[in-house]
């Protein structure tokens, strides 16, 4: 316990013997955290995106005329029970041709002289892939009383497309600014360690284990990252507060992004120890 | 002087810098309960020497074994026990100026995980036994040159080591003050304690020590 309370001070002592670095450490960090908080958090937001456009579309199995009560009923049951899907509904033809008469302003039943709209089922998802679709589209055109299935593919596979590239991008600049970040963060508080290095020798001459002399650097990275991560938080929270109020539109982020900003900031810090002052660090 | 023991063997030991060999096939044997005196000038690598044996300053050529653990030191644990097993006087004082002289003195023993109140009570008695004991809650910055090295006499001493390493103690002291710190080692000694003290002016030591003299990397006697 006495050994660990000395390599608590000695870790605060090193921060402490240049605070400008120390707070150059932390400033960088919260800084770099902020950014990769930033994109994490835009390709939260990205998929949230996705989902609310993915649970905008449907699929529509069409049905044949005709169809009897316990076939339809049969048919929503299995579409029901298709992963993914969150919400079934039976669209008469009558009620169909009203929605696209209204979509279009258009009167369609004069112009073709009767409906010729079929009446059809509608299979809206929370959240699915392609592969999903695809396979409810398969699987349903083999299903007694459905003529045709159909969904907006194309547009479908752009909007996923359109994510993955995003979201591809929005990680490799994440991974960049993570490997800027542990590099300057290493640097500082390797001449942090450095200028210390003296009494960092002093205790090991007096036996100070490796062990005990490695906790002693964990918890001057321990330090500076869990105030990095604090005030990468706030500046998150300040930034979305501002930002709802400059969109008009609520952004908030759920608590436990804030507490993987802290993890982030943690990890990066100790990563940046263990890349810089560590590499040279034996008595 | 009875060698019962060797505490600390040097063979064929070369060291130094990139550029500079400082101890060229050195060897030097210390017996249990030795006084041993290393008189050099300056730059003669006497510094050096102390680092050595502390395993502080890695050796190019040759093989040694202090306080029963072999040089060049392979492992962290046989460093750590190494330097646990053998007490050390700076020539430049240095001590933790945040801690006080009481927390000072007690260093050896709260590295090695005594309990806190055991790191006080034999550190109450170390600084007793030096004369320091109304200065513990001081600073040891606050000190003088003399207290701060009787400070560092009894820091060096309170975990009982086997081998007692002084890098020029009287360096820096007046006369009076010299005397002091001769004093104090020499009692040491008196009670059985295995000294090597380097230093690069006379001392009233000289009478009762084992005497080499360090020049161009080598022992002679």
């Amino acid at each position: 316990m006495r050994t660990l309370h000395l390599a608590f001070k000695l870790g605060l002592g090193t921060l402490r013997s240049r605070p400008t670095l120390t707070i150059l450490a932390v400033g960088l960090l919260a800084l770099g955290t902020v950014v990769l908080g930033g994109l994490f958090g835009a390709i939260y937001l990205l998929r949230g995106l996705e989902g609310e456009l993915m649970s905008g579309l449907s699929v529509e199995i069409e049905l044949v005329a005709g169809l009897s009560e316990h076939d339809r009923t049969e048919i929503i049951t299995h579409a029901e029970q298709w992963p993914g899907a969150e919400f079934v509904q039976y669209v008469p033809a009558e009620k169909l041709l009203d929605e696209i008469q209204h979509e279009t302003g258009e009167d369609l039943r004069a112009l073709f002289g009767s409906n010729p709209f079929p009446p059809i089922i509608r299979v809206q998802f929370g959240f699915a892939d392609q592969s999903v679709l695809d396979s409810l589209t398969e699987a349903a055109r083999q299903w007694e009383g459905v003529s045709t299935v159909a969904y907006p593919k194309k547009l479908w596979g752009e909007i996923s497309r359109l994510m993955d590239r995003l979201t591809g991008n929005l990680g490799i600049a994440a991974f960049v600014f993570a490997l800027i970040a542990v590099g300057l963060v290493g640097l500082c508080l390797r001449a942090q360690v450095r200028n210390r290095m003296e009494s960092w020798e002093f205790l090991s001459l007096f036996g100070m284990s490796q062990a005990t002399l490695n906790l002693a650097l964990l918890s001057h990275e321990l330090i500076v990252g869990i105030t990095g991560g604090i005030l990468a938080c706030g500046i998150l929270l300040l930034s979305t507060v501002g930002l709802s109020w400059l969109l008009l539109h609520t952004i908030s982020f759920p608590i436990w992004f804030y507490l993987s900003i802290c993890l982030l900031s943690i990890a990066l810090s100790v990563l940046a120890g263990l890349f810089s002052p560590r590499r040279s660090f034996r008595f | 002087m009875i060698m019962s023991a060797t505490v600390a063997e040097l063979n064929r030991i070369t060291s130094g810098y990139p550029n500079r060999v400082v101890l060229s096939d050195l060897s030097l044997s210390i017996g249990k309960g030795d006084l041993v005196l290393i008189e050099g000038a300056s730059g003669a690598g006497k510094s050096t020497l102390i680092r050595v044996l502390m395993a502080a300053q890695p050796i190019t050529r040759g093989q040694g074994i202090v306080a029963g653990t072999m040089l060049p030191v392979l492992e962290s644990s046989s460093l750590t026990r190494l330097r646990r097993s053998v007490g050390i006087v700076f020539q430049a004082p240095r001590f933790l100026p945040q801690e006080s002289v009481l927390s000072n003195v007690a260093l050896p023993l709260a590295i090695a995980g005594l309990p806190a109140r055991e790191c006080r009570a034999k550190g109450t008695r170390a600084l007793m036994d030096v004369g320091l004991l109304a200065h513990a809650r001081k600073k040891p910055q606050d000190l003088s040159g003399g207290e701060q090295t009787r400070l560092q006499i009894a820091r060096a001493l309170i975990h009982q080591p086997l081998l007692l390493l002084a890098d020029e103690p009287f360096a820096h002291l007046d006369p009076d003050s010299a005397a002091e710190a001769e004093e104090l080692l020499c009692t040491a000694h008196q009670r059985g304690m295995t000294i090597l003290i380097t230093t690069h002016r006379e001392t009233g030591l000289a009478e009762k020590a084992c005497r080499y003299k360090l020049e161009n990397g080598r022992l002679s006697e």
